[in-house]
């Protein structure tokens, strides 16, 4: 039992670093992602201006733009995988589960990475006030764990059909509208003084609940 | 003398009413017989 | 036939009834009518996806088309009803309160569920293959079932202080006063949810028909 949990997370580590390996070499999947983000929020910023202190307004934009970002980008790791047809050599050597979770971390980071240039980009464009350092890091971390973790399971689903990107749009967004209620919502109320309590449990309880779905769905994913 | 105007207000809402009834009468009736016209064609496919 | 001729009858005359026999609520005066299609038309769209999900949950397991026929047939006659109940949910707004849509509770989760049937419906159509759209489609379905939980009944208590939601009665409650109300009102209940299984089975009669026919086809040729 213990070699084979170790071996599955030795099979996950492998995948995480061939993906991060393969997106390296040509970036052409991160450049084209950052390009995105940049400009619908350099978009988003033309269209409404500094926003100064409406709170509720920043929060909505911020998690649309980030939406968006992952909308545009998240679907890579597996279309690469269908594109460059890896995904048999992929599924020789390693589990369905392993390959999710392998393709999952790799999202994660490739959504940091992101996240790391849009949010004080976003912060020093839109105006608004210093955020609540500790809660807005909280619910942006949670809000995009989440968010990876509904993306990845679509874009597995996606990746064998016809439609690519506006489909992955199209069928992410149901699952991704809890996320954006209470990432926004907890946004807006550690700008307003609240407490994010209740947002960051939703956001935990529904990121465990679609990653718990998917560990039981990847093994029904790829049988062909 | 002229009847108070509620009886014309009256008078005319009731009809209002019916008439929205017939309507959904009417749709009613009238998917409900497409549906069947439905359903013989189903068995007729259904038929070996 | 009886069981047709049945429920022609029924939802005939409970219609008229309606009209003719049930009182008006009084915040809604002749728009209360508009309560015997919009409810039932929303639970038979809540219905309907709580069929299509069971039924893919149950394909992944068997394997058996039949549960894929079910899931997809439930799934086009809920986009259907839902349809019908947010059109006939809005002009209800407009009438009543004075806009079309307002994002309160009710209206974002059935534009919610909308949503899950349109993203449903177009994975379907995006897919070559009949056991691998069947097979796609019910673990997509298996995912949202996830988000449905979080959406129909969290979100909701979010919204509630992101946008006040007009104030207004909730018809429900209003509905269950005055019993004449009430039973016509559960009496188009029934109907509805009768009419769902009838035109359910329709659906799916044909399904397995046209495969029958398909596959009648490619072993000829």
């Amino acid at each position: 039992m213990a070699r084979s949990a170790s071996s599955s997370a030795a099979a996950v580590w492998a995948i995480l670093r061939k993906e991060c390996r393969s997106e390296w070499r040509t970036r052409y999947g991160l450049n084209a992602a950052l390009l995105f983000a940049i400009t619908s929020l350099a978009g988003v910023s033309f269209a409404v201006g500094p926003l100064g202190d409406r709170t509720d307004i920043l929060s909505g934009m911020l998690w649309v733009v980030l939406l968006f970002a992952a909308l545009a980008s998240l679907s890579h790791a597996f279309v690469r995988e269908i594109e460059g047809h890896t995904l048999t050599l992929l599924r020789l050597v390693a589990t369905p589960t392993a390959i999710g979770l392998g393709k999952l971390l790799f999202n994660l980071i490739f959504l940091a990475v992101i996240e790391a240039v849009t949010v004080p980009l976003f912060l020093l464009l839109m105006g608004g006030p210093p955020p609540k350092w500790g809660r807005f890091a909280l619910v942006l971390i949670l809000g995009s764990v989440a968010l990876a973790a509904a993306c990845t399971l679509v874009s597995a689903i996606i990746a064998q059909t016809r439609g690519r990107g506006a489909l992955f749009a199209g069928a992410s967004l149901p699952l991704l509208l809890p996320v954006l209620a209470a990432a926004v919502k907890g946004t807006r109320a550690q700008w307003q003084g609240g407490t994010v309590g209740a947002e960051a449990s939703i956001l935990i309880a529904y990121a465990a609940a679609v990653f718990g779905v998917s560990l039981l769905l990847y093994d029904h994913l790829w049988e062909d | 003398m002229r009847p108070p105007q509620g009886h014309e207000e009256r008078r005319s809402i009731v009809n209002g009413n019916l008439v929205v009834m017939g309507v959904s009468l009417l749709t009613w009736a009238a998917t409900f017989f497409y549906l069947l016209r439905l359903e013989r064609r189903i068995k007729d496919l259904e038929k070996p | 036939m009886i069981a047709r001729g049945l429920l022609f009858v029924w939802i005939a005359v409970w219609m008229v009834l309606g009209f003719v026999w049930a009182p008006v609520v009084p915040v809604l005066g002749d728009t209360t009518r508009v309560l015997y299609f919009h409810i039932p038309a929303a639970w038979v769209t809540v219905l309907a996806l709580a069929w299509s999900m069971i039924q893919s949950v149950l394909y992944l397991a068997k394997r058996r088309m039949e549960h894929d026929d079910h899931a997809a047939a439930a799934a086009e006659l809920g986009i259907l009803f839902c349809i019908v109940a947010t059109i006939s949910g809005s002009l209800w707004a407009k009438a009543m309160w004075g806009s079309y849509w307002n994002w309160d509770p009710r209206e974002t989760s059935i534009f919610f569920l909308l949503l899950i049937y349109a993203a449903y419906l177009a994975l379907r159509s995006a897919v070559d293959g009949e056991e691998r759209r069947a097979r796609l489609s019910a673990i997509y379905s298996a995912a949202a079932f996830v988000a449905v939980p979080f959406l129909m009944f969290i979100v909701p208590r979010i919204y509630d202080s992101l946008h006040p939601s007009p104030i207004l009665p909730s018809p429900r409650e209003k509905g269950s006063m005055d019993p004449r109300i009430r039973t016509v009102f559960l009496a188009m209940l029934v109907g509805f949810t009768a009419l769902f299984w009838w035109l359910l089975s329709l659906r799916t009669r044909f399904a397995r028909v046209e495969r029958r026919r398909l596959d009648a086809a490619a072993a000829g040729a």
